[in-house]
This record gives structure tokens, C-alpha cells and sequence, in this order.
């Protein structure tokens, strides 16, 4: 799977127009480094299947999630 | 978390645990531990609810001490929110134990870990997948993913296992098993699966990505001083022992470690800044990316902060293949993209031209601008 040019723009002047309409900046994403219980940052290493079980507990709220916000 | 059994029914070919026995947590040592906890969250600025895990060993092997608690927890509440929670290898389910975690879902959930095929579950565990009842895991916790660990043996089907275990509805969540020496080979066929699997993923937006695809790079043109921890171990999870001593997590316990080498909560001091340094990879551009498990850290190369260097090449895999996957699933969202996207856009565009220069056969790690 290749990445051209034109996708590397197309989605830099997107993350720019959000950006521009929203006002702000988008936020920090290292703000969720320190999220314990995240499929997206635990390494899961432990088979203690704490990648998954914070999917049934956390509500998304951090909005940190990749998986809660994928739609 | 709990260790309430040092036995297991199986022997799963990369299984930790090599110190099994049939030693088992005392139902009243469990009671009183999960009091204690209970008092402290519920003192506590910092926490709000309590989380009990059962862990093993195989946590069914001592069933009997699970329903005594749960139906105890459900009989008397505590003054905490709380709830229960156990991995299962899901062999030792019959229709008695299946009826009665029915009727407690609301106390106790269940997450199955299993190998995601019938031919990966026989080599692996040597047992038949035909014996799980997956659709009854499904059915009664169906927001609880199935946990795979992905061997050696898994890499040439990962994509079409994860994809069939997805189209059936089953949320999947997988990691690499630990410990293991991946060549170059592997590493390949790694990033040649979860290219299939971004593949699938672009064209069926109903299929949730696999959280292998889904992490987010940061920090990696600039990798911090310290190391982010990435898990909770001796700071938001503390691990009783059978014998009620207290461990980060379970892998410093004795049933990983053995008795001589087993590290007690005590012995080390898990609010330290560089607890997770390791200074091979200071200035590695995947620092930030690539998980640590400060526990298999110990347990293989006996300190807590030394990394698995024979992992490096699947972690560039995955890295290689999330940016690209998350660079494109990005540029559909034209009109859809939340503040997150942002973070995740932003991130994966810095990564791009920086893992575009490496690859899997000509870098080495850690790998350095
Ligand atoms: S140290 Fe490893 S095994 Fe222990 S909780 Fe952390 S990630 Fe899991
Ligand atoms: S050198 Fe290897 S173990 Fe260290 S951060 Fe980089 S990829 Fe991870």
C-alpha cells in the first residue's frame, strides 16, 4: 500500500481547514500517553487482556480513542 | 488483581507462566483483600471505582472461589462502584458455569483469549477451537473483545483469521507474543498482513480497525527524555499473590518469576521518572511508539526497563503499515473529521517521511535519524 504526494497534501490542507474553522488548535495527542487502560497505548503485552477490557469500562470521554472515534 | 489459581488446564506454546502448581488464593484472603482495596479507592481522591481481576493461571480452574465472590460482591455491594473481570482460555466452560455467568454479567465480565484459528488454537494450545463457544462469549459480553496473540505460526493468515473473527461481529484485540525471535522473514510477513487487513478496512467501513493499525504516533520526531510507561502495573494496578503478597502485576510474581526471582511491590520504586528507560533506545525515532512491558522486561532480561530488541523489526512493521493506514483512512473524512483525527493526522504525517527512509531488511534498530 502506497501513500503518493497528493495524499499527503489533500489530508494536510484538511487537518488546515479544520483547523481554521474550528478555531483551535486540534489538541495534543500525547495528552493520552498516559491513559493506563487505552488499546491504543497499552502494549497488551501482559495477555492480562487489559487491551480489550477498556473497551467495555471506558465511555470515550478522554476522546483519546482511535477506536471510539473510528465511524 | 487477584491470582486466584497457579493452575492451568493448558500449555500453550508461548506461555510465561512456568512455575504452575495447584496452589490456590483462600476465599477468605480474597474477601478481605478486596475490602481493603475497596476502602482505599473509597478514600481516595485520585479513584473512583474499583476493578477486580481473576487471574491465573487459568482463573476457571478455581471457579468455586469466583461465584463465592461475585455472588458475595452481588449479596453485599461495596462502597465503591465496582467489577469483576477475568481472562479465560475458555475451555472450561459447561453449561452450568455458562448459565451462571449469565445471570452475574453485570458483576463479572469475561474475555476470551484464544489463537483465531482451529488449526493456530491446536499447534499453539493443543486443544480444539471447537470446544470454545464463542458465540455465547459474544452473546452475553459482546462490547468485550477476544484477545489473540499473534505467533510465529499465525503470521501467514493473521489478515484472514482477524477479518473472519471481525466479520462475525466478535471484537478482536491482538499483540505480539513476547519473548520470541522474529527474523526479517516475519517482520515481512507482518507488514504484508496488515497492509490485507488496512486493504479490507478502507473498503468496509463497518469493520472496526484492529487496534495493531489504530495507535498514534507522537513525540516521534522528537522522542521524550523519559520513557512513558504503558500500563498501570504498581501505580493503578497492584497484584495480590495467593499467599496475599504484593507484586506490580503478576508477571514479578512467583508463578512467572519462580520464588528466587519473584520482585515484590516494595522492592521497587514504581513512581520513578526513568523506571522504563532503556538507553539503547534513547534515541530510537519509535521510542514513543513501540510498547514496553516492564514486566516480560524483567522476566526475560532481568531488568524491568531492557526491551525486547528482537521485536524491533515487527514494531517497524506496525509502524509503517499504521501510518499509511491511518494517513488514508484520514483523507476519506472529509467531511466527518473530529478533533481527534487532528491529533492522529498531524502525528502520522510527521511519521510518514521519517519511516519512509527505513526498511525492514536494510534498518537496523534502534532506528535513528
Ligand atoms: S508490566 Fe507488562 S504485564 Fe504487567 S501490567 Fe504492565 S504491560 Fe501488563
Ligand atoms: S530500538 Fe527497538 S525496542 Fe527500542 S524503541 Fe526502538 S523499536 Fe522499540
Amino acid at each position: 500500500m502506497n501513500i503518493s504526494e497528493k495524499e499527503i497534501i489533500k489530508l494536510r490542507d484538511m487537518l488546515n481547514t479544520y483547523e481554521e474553522e474550528h478555531g483551535t488548535s486540534a489538541g495534543d495527542v500525547t495528552e493520552s500517553v498516559n491513559c493506563t487502560s487505552c488499546a491504543g497505548y497499552c502494549s497488551g503485552a501482559c495477555n492480562n487482556f487489559c487491551t480489550s477490557s477498556c473497551s467495555s469500562y471506558c465511555d470515550g470521554s478522554s476522546g483519546s480513542c482511535w477506536q471510539s472515534a473510528h465511524r | 488483581m487477584l491470582m486466584i489459581t497457579y493452575s492451568c488446564n493448558l500449555s500453550c506454546s508461548y506461555c510465561y507462566e512456568s512455575n504452575k502448581s495447584d496452589k490456590m488464593m483462600p476465599l477468605n484472603m480474597a474477601k478481605s483483600l478486596i475490602l481493603k482495596e475497596a476502602e482505599l479507592v473509597h478514600n481516595s481522591s485520585e479513584f473512583d471505582e474499583l476493578q477486580i481481576d481473576f487471574m491465573g493461571g487459568e482463573p476457571l480452574m478455581n471457579f468455586d472461589l469466583i461465584r463465592e465472590i461475585v455472588e458475595w460482591l452481588g449479596a453485599n455491594q461495596l462502597s465503591v462502584p465496582f467489577i469483576c473481570f477475568a481472562t479465560t482460555n475458555g475451555t472450561l466452560m459447561d453449561d452450568e458455569k455458562m448459565e451462571w455467568f449469565r445471570k452475574y454479567r453485570n458483576i463479572i465480565w469475561l474475555g476470551l483469549s484464544y489463537d483465531g484459528s482451529e488449526y493456530l488454537q491446536q499447534i499453539n494450545r493443543g486443544v480444539k477451537a471447537q470446544i470454545i463457544n464463542f458465540d455465547y462469549f459474544h452473546d452475553v459480553w459482546p462490547e468485550q473483545g477476544f484477545k489473540l496473540t499473534i505467533a510465529k505460526e499465525s503470521l501467514r493468515s493473521l489478515a484472514e483469521v482477524i477479518l473472519d473473527s471481525q466479520k462475525k461481529g466478535y471484537k478482536i484485540a491482538a499483540s505480539l507474543a513476547q519473548g520470541i525471535d522474529w527474523s526479517d522473514d516475519d517482520a515481512e510477513l507482518y507488514l504484508e498482513q496488515l497492509s490485507l487487513l488496512s486493504v479490507a478496512y478502507l473498503a468496509d467501513n463497518d469493520l472496526t480497525p484492529i487496534n495493531i493499525l489504530s495507535r498514534a504516533f507522537y513525540e516521534i520526531d522528537n522522542p521524550p527524555e523519559h520513557q512513558h510507561r504503558y500500563c498501570g502495573s504498581g501505580v493503578y494496578m497492584i497484584t495480590y499473590d495467593i499467599d496475599g503478597t504484593n507484586y506490580g502485576c503478576h508477571m514479578f510474581a512467583p508463578i512467572v518469576m519462580g520464588e528466587e526471582s519473584a520482585l515484590e511491590m516494595s522492592k521497587i520504586d514504581w513512581m520513578c521518572e526513568t523506571i522504563a528507560d532503556d538507553d539503547r533506545c534513547k534515541n530510537c525515532i519509535l521510542k514513543s511508539y513501540c510498547p514496553t512491558c516492564m514486566g516480560l522486561n524483567y522476566h526475560f532480561r532481568g531488568e524491568v526497563s531492557k526491551r525486547d530488541f528482537g521485536s524491533c523489526k515487527m514494531i517497524l512493521a506496525e509502524a509503517i503499515a499504521s501510518c499509511k493506514f491511518q494517513i488514508k483512512v484520514l483523507t476519506t473524512r472529509r467531511d466527518s473529521l473530529i478533533k481527534e483525527d487532528v491529533s492522529y493526522g498531524r502525528a502520522a504525517l510527521v511519521a510518514y517521511p521519517l519511516l519512509s527512509e527505513l526498511s525492514i531488511r536494510n534498518s537496523i534498530s534502534p532506528f535513528v535519524m
